[in-house]
């Protein structure tokens, strides 16, 4: 599915530069590209290639020297639109402890909501679904600095979702987590997208770009790919020039077809490596 | 035998000491770090796994318990722990708390200026440092410390501390925001620094991948205590305890599991890539046809 009306965030020729001591830094160079409702995109590129710069074009935070950015048909560059643009696309950071306000978990995820002035049942019933879907009703009346890592980005999720957001933006959500905590976090952003939020994760796990239906690289601020995962760690050549890799498993195949065990696909989890290997004819050496 | 370089026994640091807001983030935390080791530090998000290692160059005192490093004893409150900082190299795992200077090229000469290095010698740190992590010189040099990426921000925190040329080199999540060609790259230095001068590592990692291609002995925390200490591959067979504890098994342990399960015989232990093609290798040219 492809085409104008899917379309939920279009970056159209977009250039970004910063200005820095004697210069400056152009830190996007014509990008074009869009976010369809619906989908899980995931962003990936070498460090300083533009993808926390394109996250911030998304909701506003940065106006584009060049082209043009519309949420929902919304112009980013019209500042009248821009409190409703924050609402359509909610973001999440990498540090878990910069990110909450509050003292109590629960009104930190009112925080937003009571931003907006809603009405009090509307605030309590945006609140209670959304530590409802990141399942940390139990932490409700908890201290944020007392909760585990993925607790607190959980937390924070939660904050985001009480907006009401068309678009999730994740930029290097689970970075500072523990294994545990990265798989709540992915596991609750897997959740919401079922529930058709739009998920756009930015990552350097590329064990994780696997969760997406699309995946657009960055290098030196321009696009260097768009693909399926599958497509795309079938290119591991091209990956490693982009500065990347290619998730564990899939290296593993690719070394077993080097040695003349072909497990016949590109295996992008442990579970399907393991199955295609178990079908392989066995040999008498 | 020798003296551990950093030797602490029963360790216990509280936050807000005395307030109402006191919590405890160690409570009988061990570790030991021999000359020229490579040791590993896991545990959950809040194990204390920072706070430990604050300890080590004298930044946090501790409370209860002892810490010694280089025979010095930091309990003592007279014992200066400036002299360490010149021998232990500690990289933050916020890079923006360790980031001072306005621009690259100062803040990562900062060091060797204070050891008293001549100019040539600071800028061959300087520069050597700047490669090492992928930092292009004259791209970089002048750029505003703080108008970087994520990435890049952590790269300069790392050469700041590689420039110091330490004997030992405590890294605090050091890979967390850098791409993976930066951090294969960081691991490539980290091993060849240990080889080739020996210096010692204390790698504080919640990837469980590159825990097990770098280090050689493990230590994991739960809740400010040593729960788990011994050889890498030791640690990785236990795989529930891991699990319980927050943590979790690289990705090619996971897979040799998955094998078994579905009835493969793999030899051995297998916590790495190379592993795991090995024993796959064997296995599929040994078995007898089903
Ligand atoms: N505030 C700033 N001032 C000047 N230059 C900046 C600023 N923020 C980013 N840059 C530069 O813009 C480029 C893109 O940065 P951006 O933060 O978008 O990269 P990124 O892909 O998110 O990187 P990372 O993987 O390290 O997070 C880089 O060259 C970076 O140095
Ligand atoms: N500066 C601080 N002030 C108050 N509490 C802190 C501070 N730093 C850490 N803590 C608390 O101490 C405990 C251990 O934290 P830390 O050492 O950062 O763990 P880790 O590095 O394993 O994630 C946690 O409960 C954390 O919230
Ligand atoms: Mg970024
Ligand atoms: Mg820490």
């Amino acid at each position: 599915m492809t085409g104008a009306a899917d379309a939920l965030i279009r970056v159209e020729s977009v250039s970004v530069a910063y200005p820095v001591p004697g210069g400056k830094v152009q830190a996007l160079t014509d990008v074009s590209l869009e976010v369809r409702r619906g989908e899980w995109l995931t962003i990936i590129g070498h460090n300083g290639s533009g993808k926390s710069t394109l996250a911030k074009l998304f909701n506003g935070l940065i106006i584009p020297g060049r082209g043009s950015v519309t949420v929902d048909g919304l112009s980013t560059a019209d500042d009248e639109q821009r409190k409703r643009i924050r609402q359509i696309v909610g973001m999440v950071f990498q540090d878990p402890d910069n990110q909450i306000v509050a003292t109590i978990v629960e009104e930190d995820v009112a925080f937003g909501p009571e931003n907006l002035g809603l009405p009090r049942a509307e605030i309590i019933e945006r609140v209670a679904d959304a530590m409802r879907r990141l399942e940390i009703e139990d932490l409700r009346q908890r201290a944020p600095h007392q909760l585990s890592g993925g607790q607190k980005q959980r937390v924070a999720i939660a904050g985001v979702l009480a907006m009401r957001p068309a678009v999730l933006v994740l930029d290097e959500s689970t970075a500072m987590l523990d294994p545990s905590g990265r798989t709540e976090v992915l596991q609750a952003a897997q959740a919401l997208h079922r529930d058709g939020v739009t998920i756009v994760a930015i990552t350097h796990f590329m064990g994780e770009v696997v969760l997406a239906d699309r995946v657009v690289v960055l290098a030196e601020g321009r696009v260097a790919l768009e693909a399926q995962p599958r497509d795309l760690f079938a290119q591991p050549e091209r990956l490693r020039e982009l500065e990347l890799d290619v998730p564990q498993v899939t290296e593993i195949a690719a070394r077993l077809r080097a040695r003349g065990v072909d497990v016949g696909l590109v295996p992008l989890t442990v579970a399907e490596l393991a199955d295609a290997y178990v079908r392989l004819p066995r040999a008498a050496a | 035998m020798t003296e551990p370089i950093i030797e602490v026994r029963d360790l216990w640091h509280w936050y807000l000491r005395g307030t109402p807001l006191e919590s405890v983030a160690l409570q009988g935390a061990s570790f030991t770090l021999a000359a020229g080791e490579v040791v590993g530090i896991m545990g959950h998000t809040g194990s204390g796994k920072s706070t430990l290692v604050q300890h080590f160059n004298g930044l946090l005192r501790p409370h209860r318990g002892s810490v010694r490093v280089f025979g010095s004893d930091l309990g003592d409150k007279h014992v200066d722990p400036r002299p360490l900082r010149r021998r232990i190299g500690l990289v933050f795992q916020f890079p923006e708390q360790q980031l001072f200077d306005p621009t690259v090229a100062d803040d990562i000469a900062f060091g060797p200026r204070k050891l008293g290095c001549d100019h040539a010698e600071v800028r061959r740190r300087v520069q050597g440092a700047m490669a090492a992590v992928g930092l292009p010189f004259d791209t970089f040099k002048d750029r505003y410390t703080f108008g970087l990426s994520g990435g890049e921000m952590r790269k300069v925190a790392l050469a700041g501390v590689l420039a110091l040329e330490p004997e030992v080199l405590v890294l605090d999540e050091p890979t967390a925001g850098l791409d993976p060609r930066a951090r294969r790259d960081l691991l490539n230095v980290l091993r060849a620094l240990h080889d080739e001068r020996g210096t010692a590592l204390v790698f504080v990692s919640h990837n469980m991948d590159e825990v097990a291609e770098l280090v050689t002995r493990v230590d994991v925390l739960a809740d400010g205590k040593t729960v788990m200490s011994g050889p890498v591959r030791e640690i990785f067979r236990e795989e529930r305890r891991l699990r319980e504890l927050g943590l979790g098994v690289p990705a090619a342990t996971e897979l040799a599991g998955a094998l078994r399960e579905r009835g493969v015989a793999l030899r051995g232990d297998v916590l790495t890539i190379d592993d795991a093609v090995e024993a796959m290798m064997w296995t599929s040219s040994s078995s007898p046809a089903a």
